[in-house]
């Protein structure tokens, strides 16, 4: 017999209340070739003054691409094109600082799928990278 | 060889002129949503042209989700021997259906002559559950019986547009640089 998932509930008391927000502007760029996808995401919001952000949309390619696995390793899928087919993640600030947190689905010139976190330095863009991010305003946290 | 994931960054040399500016960005402060399905029988295409026309939209930023598609002609980025380009696209192949959604991206904008234009990359299904993709044909690829859902974040004006890229040459989407400007040339 199953277990019954409310039997395995956390106290409420021990977890924290979920963030409240709303979105906020959206913006859409284009990257020129050799940027890094994650690094260049973190920068369109800076310049935007973007603190936290979901990405809503990607398309594009990258010469080469480096991805972490849930396991920690990371691979390296060879270019010198390799095409982005989905990509989810968002931005935190945290300590002034934004970081993207980026994973998806690449094809190689073959067309052999890889997944995985899109690891920050390490991605370049090929031709072009479009990509278009959301604002997430969060409510202040409740005292 | 290197060790996976310890091979270095190589950065490409592309044919014409390092932009100094790295990227082009807008900004909307509110992004009109909708959210629609592809039409079975009619192109990809088809379905975001008349979804978004109807709601006088011609810049926009879509994602797709679920459904089939009938027939798909899609083709990847690949090296181009001879060629001055880094990398182009290979010559579409055409995958017969019934073939399943996953997720998508795309982009509509303007191309260079100011028509609606589509930008499409998906991860699909084949019949058996393996998995392609790549940059999909959205005037070629037919929505099958069971239409994806689309939701869209429309941009105001004609905010996004093809235009020549000096840099790569190649003609590519781009933030439209003074905002709307009906019947001006395009750069390029």
């Amino acid at each position: 017999m199953q277990a019954d998932p409310q039997d395995a509930v956390s106290p409420e008391s021990d977890v924290a209340p979920p963030e409240s927000g709303q979105t906020g502007r959206i913006l859409y760029a284009r990257v020129r070739p050799n940027e890094d996808l994650v690094q260049t995401v973190e920068k369109l919001c800076l310049q935007h003054g973007f603190a936290d952000a979901v990405v809503r949309g990607s398309l594009g390619s990258l010469s080469q691409c480096c991805l972490e696995l849930h396991t920690g390793a990371r691979i390296d899928v060879p270019g010198p094109a390799v095409e982005m087919l989905t990509l989810m993640g968002e931005v935190r600030t945290v300590d002034g600082a934004p970081r993207a947190q980026l994973s998806g689905t690449v094809a190689d010139p073959e067309g052999k799928i890889f997944a995985g976190r899109f690891a920050a330095g390490r991605n370049p863009v090929c031709i072009t990278f479009e990509i278009t991010l959301e604002e997430w305003l969060a409510d202040a946290a409740p005292n | 060889m290197s060790p996976p994931g310890d091979v270095p960054v190589r950065l490409l040399k592309h044919p014409g002129p390092v932009a100094a500016r790295r990227w082009d960005s807008l900004s909307c402060e509110k992004a009109r949503a909708f959210r629609f399905s592809l039409i079975p029988g009619r192109s990809l295409f088809d379905g975001i042209f008349n979804a978004m026309k109807a709601a006088n939209v011609s810049a926009a930023a879509l994602t797709l989700t679920g459904g089939t598609f009938s027939r798909v002609d899609y083709c990847l980025a690949a090296p181009r021997p001879g060629k001055p380009q880094v990398a182009g696209y290979t010559d579409p192949e055409r995958m017969g259906g019934p073939i399943g959604l996953i997720g998508a991206s795309a982009t509509l904008g303007l191309d260079v002559k100011g028509r609606p234009m589509v930008h499409c990359h998906a991860l699909l299904s084949k019949p058996d559950g393996e998995l392609f993709g790549g940059h999909i044909m959205p005037g070629e690829s037919i929505v099958g019986a069971v239409p994806p859902v689309v939701f869209a974040r429309a941009f105001a004006g004609e905010a996004i547009r093809q235009r020549y890229d000096p840099e790569t040459i190649m003609s590519l989407f781009h933030p439209a640089e003074d905002g709307p400007f009906p019947g001006a040339p395009h750069a390029g």
